[in-house]
Protein backbone atom coordinates (compact mmCIF):
# COMPACT_ATOMS: atom_id res chain seq x y z
CA UNK A 1 0.00 0.00 0.00
CA UNK A 2 1.25 3.61 -0.71
CA UNK A 3 -0.62 6.51 0.00
CA UNK A 4 0.84 9.70 -1.94
CA UNK A 5 0.13 13.31 -0.87
CA UNK A 6 0.24 16.45 -3.59
CA UNK A 7 0.03 19.90 -2.82
CA UNK A 8 0.51 22.61 -4.41
CA UNK A 9 1.79 25.24 -0.95
CA UNK A 10 2.08 28.28 -3.39
CA UNK A 11 5.09 29.26 -1.76
CA UNK A 12 4.36 29.06 1.71
CA UNK A 13 6.26 27.82 4.50
CA UNK A 14 3.49 24.99 5.43
CA UNK A 15 6.54 22.09 6.79
CA UNK A 16 4.11 21.93 9.52
CA UNK A 17 0.95 21.46 7.94
CA UNK A 18 2.69 18.59 5.16
CA UNK A 19 4.43 16.79 7.83
CA UNK A 20 1.05 16.47 10.15
CA UNK A 21 -0.80 15.82 7.07
CA UNK A 22 1.76 12.84 6.41
CA UNK A 23 1.85 12.10 9.70
CA UNK A 24 -2.35 11.35 9.72
CA UNK A 25 -2.19 9.69 6.53
CA UNK A 26 1.02 7.56 6.99
CA UNK A 27 2.06 8.95 3.73
CA UNK A 28 4.91 7.45 1.96
CA UNK A 29 5.26 9.76 -1.25
CA UNK A 30 5.12 13.46 -0.85
CA UNK A 31 5.16 15.64 -3.95
CA UNK A 32 4.67 19.53 -4.15
CA UNK A 33 4.58 22.40 -6.14
CA UNK A 34 5.49 25.51 -5.67
CA UNK A 35 8.06 24.94 -2.88
CA UNK A 36 10.64 27.02 -1.05
CA UNK A 37 10.75 25.27 1.88
CA UNK A 38 14.54 24.05 2.12
CA UNK A 39 15.07 20.24 2.51
CA UNK A 40 16.69 20.62 5.56
CA UNK A 41 13.53 21.85 6.91
CA UNK A 42 11.04 19.95 5.46
CA UNK A 43 12.89 16.88 6.48
CA UNK A 44 13.09 17.82 10.31
CA UNK A 45 9.17 18.55 10.25
CA UNK A 46 8.81 15.07 8.95
CA UNK A 47 10.72 13.69 11.45
CA UNK A 48 9.34 15.66 13.82
CA UNK A 49 5.73 14.69 13.58
CA UNK A 50 6.24 11.06 11.45
CA UNK A 51 9.38 10.08 13.56
CA UNK A 52 10.66 8.92 10.08
CA UNK A 53 13.59 9.93 8.25
CA UNK A 54 12.15 10.90 4.97
CA UNK A 55 14.15 11.19 1.85
CA UNK A 56 14.54 14.04 -0.91
CA UNK A 57 14.98 12.18 -4.18
CA UNK A 58 17.54 14.13 -6.36
CA UNK A 59 16.05 15.67 -9.18
CA UNK A 60 16.48 18.46 -11.81
CA UNK A 61 13.11 19.14 -12.25
CA UNK A 62 13.03 22.53 -10.22
CA UNK A 63 8.92 22.84 -10.22
CA UNK A 64 8.46 19.35 -8.61
CA UNK A 65 9.46 18.55 -5.39
CA UNK A 66 9.14 14.97 -4.24
CA UNK A 67 10.05 12.90 -0.44
CA UNK A 68 9.31 10.26 0.17
CA UNK A 69 9.58 7.54 3.29
CA UNK A 70 11.47 4.87 1.14
CA UNK A 71 15.03 4.70 0.46
CA UNK A 72 15.47 7.02 -2.10
CA UNK A 73 17.33 5.04 -4.32
CA UNK A 74 13.91 3.34 -5.48
CA UNK A 75 12.82 6.60 -7.10
CA UNK A 76 14.59 6.72 -9.93
CA UNK A 77 14.17 9.71 -11.79
CA UNK A 78 13.69 8.34 -15.61
CA UNK A 79 12.77 11.74 -17.93
CA UNK A 80 12.85 15.12 -16.82
CA UNK A 81 11.70 18.67 -17.97
CA UNK A 82 11.97 21.73 -16.30
CA UNK A 83 7.95 21.11 -15.52
CA UNK A 84 7.87 17.43 -15.30
CA UNK A 85 9.33 14.60 -13.54
CA UNK A 86 8.84 10.95 -14.38
CA UNK A 87 10.37 9.09 -11.68
CA UNK A 88 10.43 4.96 -11.37
CA UNK A 89 9.11 3.35 -8.19
CA UNK A 90 10.72 -0.18 -7.62
CA UNK A 91 9.48 -1.72 -4.42
CA UNK A 92 11.10 -4.83 -3.49
CA UNK A 93 8.36 -7.64 -4.63
CA UNK A 94 6.27 -5.23 -6.20
CA UNK A 95 5.52 -4.17 -9.68
CA UNK A 96 7.47 -1.12 -10.97
CA UNK A 97 5.16 1.78 -11.72
CA UNK A 98 6.03 5.17 -12.97
CA UNK A 99 5.35 8.04 -11.24
CA UNK A 100 4.54 11.14 -13.70
CA UNK A 101 4.69 15.11 -11.68
CA UNK A 102 3.66 17.83 -13.10
CA UNK A 103 3.07 21.67 -12.46
CA UNK A 104 1.51 22.88 -15.72
CA UNK A 105 2.10 26.32 -16.83
CA UNK A 106 -1.06 28.75 -15.52
CA UNK A 107 -3.72 30.10 -16.90
CA UNK A 108 -2.28 33.59 -15.97
CA UNK A 109 -0.02 33.21 -18.68
CA UNK A 110 -1.24 30.88 -21.40
CA UNK A 111 -4.48 30.66 -22.86
CA UNK A 112 -6.66 27.53 -23.33
CA UNK A 113 -4.79 26.76 -26.56
CA UNK A 114 -1.62 26.92 -25.76
CA UNK A 115 -2.24 24.65 -22.34
CA UNK A 116 -3.66 22.41 -24.67
CA UNK A 117 -1.14 21.94 -27.10
CA UNK A 118 1.54 21.87 -24.82
CA UNK A 119 -1.03 18.81 -22.91
CA UNK A 120 -0.46 16.67 -26.55
CA UNK A 121 3.61 17.30 -25.38
CA UNK A 122 3.35 16.22 -22.37
CA UNK A 123 1.65 13.12 -23.41
CA UNK A 124 4.02 12.51 -25.93
CA UNK A 125 6.48 12.37 -23.12
CA UNK A 126 4.86 9.97 -21.23
CA UNK A 127 3.88 7.20 -23.84
CA UNK A 128 7.45 7.76 -25.35
CA UNK A 129 8.44 6.91 -21.81
CA UNK A 130 6.53 3.99 -21.51
CA UNK A 131 7.70 2.07 -24.45
CA UNK A 132 11.01 2.60 -23.58
CA UNK A 133 10.50 1.22 -20.05
CA UNK A 134 7.97 -1.20 -21.04
CA UNK A 135 4.87 -1.60 -18.95
CA UNK A 136 2.13 1.62 -18.48
CA UNK A 137 1.36 1.38 -14.77
CA UNK A 138 1.79 4.51 -15.02
CA UNK A 139 0.02 7.70 -12.69
CA UNK A 140 0.33 11.52 -13.68
CA UNK A 141 -0.07 13.84 -10.90
CA UNK A 142 0.16 17.49 -10.09
CA UNK A 143 -1.48 20.85 -10.61
CA UNK A 144 -2.70 20.55 -14.54
CA UNK A 145 -3.79 24.13 -14.23
CA UNK A 146 -6.45 22.89 -16.20
CA UNK A 147 -9.75 21.59 -15.43
CA UNK A 148 -10.74 17.66 -16.30
CA UNK A 149 -13.16 18.81 -18.45
CA UNK A 150 -10.52 20.84 -20.50
CA UNK A 151 -9.57 19.79 -24.09
CA UNK A 152 -5.91 19.56 -22.98
CA UNK A 153 -7.29 17.26 -20.48
CA UNK A 154 -9.36 14.91 -21.97
CA UNK A 155 -8.34 15.37 -25.99
CA UNK A 156 -7.03 11.90 -27.66
CA UNK A 157 -3.90 13.82 -28.57
CA UNK A 158 -3.64 15.44 -24.95
CA UNK A 159 -3.95 13.50 -21.79
CA UNK A 160 -7.44 11.46 -23.00
CA UNK A 161 -8.29 11.61 -19.45
CA UNK A 162 -11.51 10.26 -19.23
CA UNK A 163 -14.64 10.37 -16.41
CA UNK A 164 -15.19 6.49 -15.91
CA UNK A 165 -13.02 3.53 -15.37
CA UNK A 166 -15.13 1.16 -17.68
CA UNK A 167 -14.03 3.75 -20.40
CA UNK A 168 -10.39 3.72 -19.27
CA UNK A 169 -10.57 0.02 -19.34
CA UNK A 170 -10.84 -0.08 -22.61
CA UNK A 171 -7.43 1.15 -22.80
CA UNK A 172 -7.06 3.69 -26.04
CA UNK A 173 -8.66 4.61 -29.31
CA UNK A 174 -7.90 5.67 -32.50
CA UNK A 175 -8.41 8.93 -34.12
CA UNK A 176 -7.72 9.78 -37.40
CA UNK A 177 -5.64 6.42 -37.45
CA UNK A 178 -3.28 6.96 -34.64
CA UNK A 179 -3.89 4.81 -31.45
CA UNK A 180 -3.72 7.32 -28.22
CA UNK A 181 -4.24 5.55 -24.56
CA UNK A 182 -6.19 6.50 -21.81
CA UNK A 183 -6.02 7.84 -19.06
CA UNK A 184 -8.55 7.26 -16.17
CA UNK A 185 -9.28 11.05 -14.38
CA UNK A 186 -11.05 10.14 -10.98
CA UNK A 187 -11.51 14.19 -10.42
CA UNK A 188 -14.06 14.09 -12.86
CA UNK A 189 -16.04 12.76 -9.65
CA UNK A 190 -15.20 14.85 -7.29
CA UNK A 191 -16.66 17.89 -8.84
CA UNK A 192 -19.33 19.92 -6.70
CA UNK A 193 -21.05 19.57 -3.26
CA UNK A 194 -22.82 15.97 -4.21
CA UNK A 195 -19.67 14.67 -4.04
CA UNK A 196 -16.97 13.60 -0.46
CA UNK A 197 -14.63 16.70 0.29
CA UNK A 198 -14.08 20.18 -1.09
CA UNK A 199 -16.16 20.78 -4.43
CA UNK A 200 -12.89 21.73 -6.20
CA UNK A 201 -9.19 22.01 -5.42
CA UNK A 202 -8.72 25.62 -6.30
CA UNK A 203 -11.02 28.61 -6.09
CA UNK A 204 -11.09 31.29 -7.80
CA UNK A 205 -13.83 33.84 -8.67
CA UNK A 206 -13.81 36.01 -12.18
CA UNK A 207 -15.66 38.97 -12.21
CA UNK A 208 -16.98 38.19 -15.95
CA UNK A 209 -19.80 36.15 -17.47
CA UNK A 210 -17.93 32.35 -17.32
CA UNK A 211 -16.98 32.08 -13.82
CA UNK A 212 -16.55 28.01 -12.52
CA UNK A 213 -15.88 29.31 -8.86
CA UNK A 214 -14.51 25.68 -7.80
CA UNK A 215 -11.29 24.36 -10.37
CA UNK A 216 -9.83 20.94 -10.09
CA UNK A 217 -6.60 21.69 -11.50
CA UNK A 218 -4.95 19.84 -8.86
CA UNK A 219 -5.23 16.27 -10.31
CA UNK A 220 -4.32 12.38 -10.53
CA UNK A 221 -5.13 10.66 -13.42
CA UNK A 222 -4.51 6.74 -14.30
CA UNK A 223 -3.30 4.37 -16.32
CA UNK A 224 -5.55 1.12 -16.69
CA UNK A 225 -2.72 -1.14 -15.72
CA UNK A 226 -2.95 0.62 -12.64
CA UNK A 227 -6.71 0.48 -11.70
CA UNK A 228 -6.60 -2.75 -10.19
CA UNK A 229 -4.60 -1.13 -7.49
CA UNK A 230 -6.94 1.84 -6.94
CA UNK A 231 -10.27 2.34 -5.86
CA UNK A 232 -12.22 5.32 -6.10
CA UNK A 233 -12.84 5.98 -1.91
CA UNK A 234 -9.13 6.05 -1.80
CA UNK A 235 -8.97 9.55 -3.02
CA UNK A 236 -9.83 12.76 -0.97
CA UNK A 237 -9.23 16.40 -1.19
CA UNK A 238 -8.26 17.81 2.69
CA UNK A 239 -9.55 20.41 4.12
CA UNK A 240 -7.74 19.39 7.40
CA UNK A 241 -4.14 18.57 8.18
CA UNK A 242 -4.87 17.24 11.67
CA UNK A 243 -4.61 20.38 13.64
CA UNK A 244 -5.15 23.26 11.59
CA UNK A 245 -8.11 23.94 8.87
CA UNK A 246 -6.70 24.74 5.56
CA UNK A 247 -10.06 26.13 4.32
CA UNK A 248 -11.56 29.91 5.59
CA UNK A 249 -15.16 29.25 7.66
CA UNK A 250 -17.06 29.42 4.21
CA UNK A 251 -15.61 26.23 3.18
CA UNK A 252 -12.47 27.92 0.92
CA UNK A 253 -9.47 27.68 0.76
CA UNK A 254 -7.69 29.60 3.37
CA UNK A 255 -4.53 30.94 1.54
CA UNK A 256 -3.75 33.24 4.34
CA UNK A 257 -3.12 30.24 6.78
CA UNK A 258 -2.79 27.59 4.14
CA UNK A 259 -2.44 27.84 0.55
CA UNK A 260 -4.77 28.50 -2.30
CA UNK A 261 -4.80 25.17 -3.44
CA UNK A 262 -6.44 22.19 -1.14
CA UNK A 263 -3.98 18.86 -1.09
CA UNK A 264 -5.09 15.78 -2.42
CA UNK A 265 -4.27 12.20 -1.10
CA UNK A 266 -4.68 8.98 -3.02
CA UNK A 267 -3.80 5.14 -1.99
CA UNK A 268 -2.22 2.58 -4.81
CA UNK A 269 -2.88 -0.45 -2.55
CA UNK A 270 -0.31 -2.68 -4.84
CA UNK B 1 -2.56 19.60 -75.41
CA UNK B 2 -0.24 20.66 -78.58
CA UNK B 3 2.74 20.75 -77.10
CA UNK B 4 3.77 17.67 -74.46
CA UNK B 5 6.75 18.86 -74.30
CA UNK B 6 5.88 22.27 -73.00
CA UNK B 7 7.83 22.85 -69.67
CA UNK B 8 6.68 25.60 -67.30
CA UNK B 9 9.80 24.95 -64.65
CA UNK B 10 12.68 26.94 -64.25
CA UNK B 11 15.99 25.98 -65.19
CA UNK B 12 17.02 25.21 -61.65
CA UNK B 13 15.99 25.50 -57.70
CA UNK B 14 17.36 27.28 -55.02
CA UNK B 15 18.21 24.27 -53.30
CA UNK B 16 19.93 26.89 -49.87
CA UNK B 17 22.74 24.95 -49.91
CA UNK B 18 24.71 27.48 -47.74
CA UNK B 19 21.97 27.10 -45.21
CA UNK B 20 22.45 24.59 -42.62
CA UNK B 21 18.87 23.30 -41.39
CA UNK B 22 18.28 23.50 -37.69
CA UNK B 23 18.22 19.95 -37.30
CA UNK B 24 21.75 19.44 -38.79
CA UNK B 25 23.17 22.15 -36.19
CA UNK B 26 21.66 20.74 -33.11
CA UNK B 27 23.05 16.90 -33.97
CA UNK B 28 26.66 18.75 -34.52
CA UNK B 29 26.23 20.09 -31.12
CA UNK B 30 24.89 16.96 -29.45
CA UNK B 31 27.90 15.25 -31.06
CA UNK B 32 30.25 17.37 -29.52
CA UNK B 33 28.86 17.31 -25.87
CA UNK B 34 29.15 13.49 -25.75
CA UNK B 35 32.84 13.99 -26.63
CA UNK B 36 33.58 16.62 -24.50
CA UNK B 37 32.17 14.49 -21.20
CA UNK B 38 33.79 11.66 -22.31
CA UNK B 39 30.45 10.11 -23.28
CA UNK B 40 28.94 10.38 -19.84
CA UNK B 41 26.28 13.09 -20.91
CA UNK B 42 24.99 12.38 -24.70
CA UNK B 43 22.64 14.80 -26.38
CA UNK B 44 20.30 13.25 -28.52
CA UNK B 45 17.64 15.39 -31.11
CA UNK B 46 13.87 13.42 -31.36
CA UNK B 47 11.49 14.51 -34.21
CA UNK B 48 8.08 15.24 -32.06
CA UNK B 49 5.09 13.76 -33.79
CA UNK B 50 3.66 17.19 -31.86
CA UNK B 51 2.43 18.42 -35.55
CA UNK B 52 0.18 15.04 -35.72
CA UNK B 53 -1.33 15.79 -32.08
CA UNK B 54 -1.21 19.48 -32.60
CA UNK B 55 -3.38 19.18 -35.96
CA UNK B 56 -5.93 16.64 -33.75
CA UNK B 57 -6.37 19.18 -31.36
CA UNK B 58 -6.77 21.83 -33.37
CA UNK B 59 -9.29 19.82 -35.05
CA UNK B 60 -11.01 18.87 -31.61
CA UNK B 61 -10.76 22.44 -30.33
CA UNK B 62 -12.42 23.94 -33.55
CA UNK B 63 -9.49 25.55 -35.00
CA UNK B 64 -9.07 26.02 -38.50
CA UNK B 65 -5.08 26.03 -38.78
CA UNK B 66 -2.89 24.91 -40.95
CA UNK B 67 0.27 22.67 -39.40
CA UNK B 68 3.17 23.26 -41.04
CA UNK B 69 6.07 23.28 -38.50
CA UNK B 70 8.12 20.32 -37.44
CA UNK B 71 9.60 20.15 -33.68
CA UNK B 72 12.37 18.60 -32.22
CA UNK B 73 13.12 18.28 -28.68
CA UNK B 74 16.75 18.27 -27.74
CA UNK B 75 17.40 16.18 -25.10
CA UNK B 76 20.27 15.29 -22.97
CA UNK B 77 21.20 11.80 -21.68
CA UNK B 78 23.20 10.01 -19.19
CA UNK B 79 23.37 6.25 -20.31
CA UNK B 80 25.16 5.20 -17.45
CA UNK B 81 22.24 6.37 -15.07
CA UNK B 82 19.67 4.21 -16.15
CA UNK B 83 19.13 6.06 -19.18
CA UNK B 84 18.58 9.18 -17.37
CA UNK B 85 16.85 12.13 -20.00
CA UNK B 86 16.55 15.27 -19.66
CA UNK B 87 14.74 17.83 -21.47
CA UNK B 88 16.77 20.79 -22.63
CA UNK B 89 14.62 22.82 -25.14
CA UNK B 90 12.51 22.16 -28.19
CA UNK B 91 12.81 24.03 -31.58
CA UNK B 92 9.23 24.40 -33.48
CA UNK B 93 10.20 25.22 -37.20
CA UNK B 94 8.25 25.91 -40.21
CA UNK B 95 8.80 23.61 -43.35
CA UNK B 96 11.62 26.94 -44.61
CA UNK B 97 13.37 26.47 -41.41
CA UNK B 98 13.30 30.10 -39.93
CA UNK B 99 11.80 32.13 -38.42
CA UNK B 100 11.62 28.90 -35.91
CA UNK B 101 11.08 29.08 -32.00
CA UNK B 102 12.83 27.88 -29.21
CA UNK B 103 10.39 26.46 -26.38
CA UNK B 104 10.38 25.15 -22.61
CA UNK B 105 14.66 25.75 -22.08
CA UNK B 106 16.23 27.24 -19.42
CA UNK B 107 16.12 30.85 -21.19
CA UNK B 108 12.79 32.31 -22.26
CA UNK B 109 10.91 31.03 -24.87
CA UNK B 110 12.44 32.53 -28.00
CA UNK B 111 11.95 33.79 -31.86
CA UNK B 112 14.81 32.80 -33.84
CA UNK B 113 15.22 34.85 -36.76
CA UNK B 114 18.60 33.18 -38.66
CA UNK B 115 21.25 30.40 -38.69
CA UNK B 116 23.59 33.13 -37.21
CA UNK B 117 20.52 34.43 -34.93
CA UNK B 118 20.30 30.50 -34.24
CA UNK B 119 24.01 29.75 -33.01
CA UNK B 120 24.33 33.16 -30.90
CA UNK B 121 20.98 31.83 -28.88
CA UNK B 122 22.37 27.87 -28.89
CA UNK B 123 25.75 29.15 -27.26
CA UNK B 124 23.78 31.70 -24.73
CA UNK B 125 21.74 28.20 -23.45
CA UNK B 126 24.77 26.10 -23.59
CA UNK B 127 26.60 28.07 -21.28
CA UNK B 128 23.54 29.05 -19.12
CA UNK B 129 23.76 28.10 -15.37
CA UNK B 130 21.35 25.91 -15.37
CA UNK B 131 23.00 23.61 -18.34
CA UNK B 132 26.14 23.86 -16.10
CA UNK B 133 24.23 22.40 -13.21
CA UNK B 134 22.29 19.99 -15.25
CA UNK B 135 25.18 18.51 -16.98
CA UNK B 136 27.26 18.35 -13.90
CA UNK B 137 24.18 17.15 -12.07
CA UNK B 138 24.24 13.85 -14.90
CA UNK B 139 28.09 13.57 -14.91
CA UNK B 140 27.98 13.29 -11.10
CA UNK B 141 25.14 10.41 -11.33
CA UNK B 142 26.80 8.81 -13.80
CA UNK B 143 30.03 8.32 -12.40
CA UNK B 144 28.45 7.28 -9.06
CA UNK B 145 26.15 4.84 -10.72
Amino acid sequence: MINFLFWNINRRPLQSSVARLTAHHNINLIILAESEISPEVMLDALYQQTGLDFHLTSSLCEKVTVYLSFPAQLLIPFRETERLTIRRLALLGLPEILIAATHFPSKLHWSAESQALECSRLAEIIRVAEKEIGHSRTLLVGDLNMNPFESGMVGAAGLHGVMTRQIAEKRQRIVQGVEYPFFYNPMWGRFGDLTQGSAGTYYEHRTQHISYFWNMFDQVLLRPDLLPYFQNENLNILTHDGEMSLVSNSGLPDDTLASDHLPILFRLNI
Amino acid sequence: MENSNLDLWPQSFEVGVKINPPLAILREQASLLEKKTGGLVKAIVEKSDNEVVAASLYRSLGIKATINSISYSFWLLAPAFGNYRYQLFTIEQPLEMYPLRIVGGPLEDMEIASEEDLLEKLKLIFASEKVQRVIGAMIAQSQAA
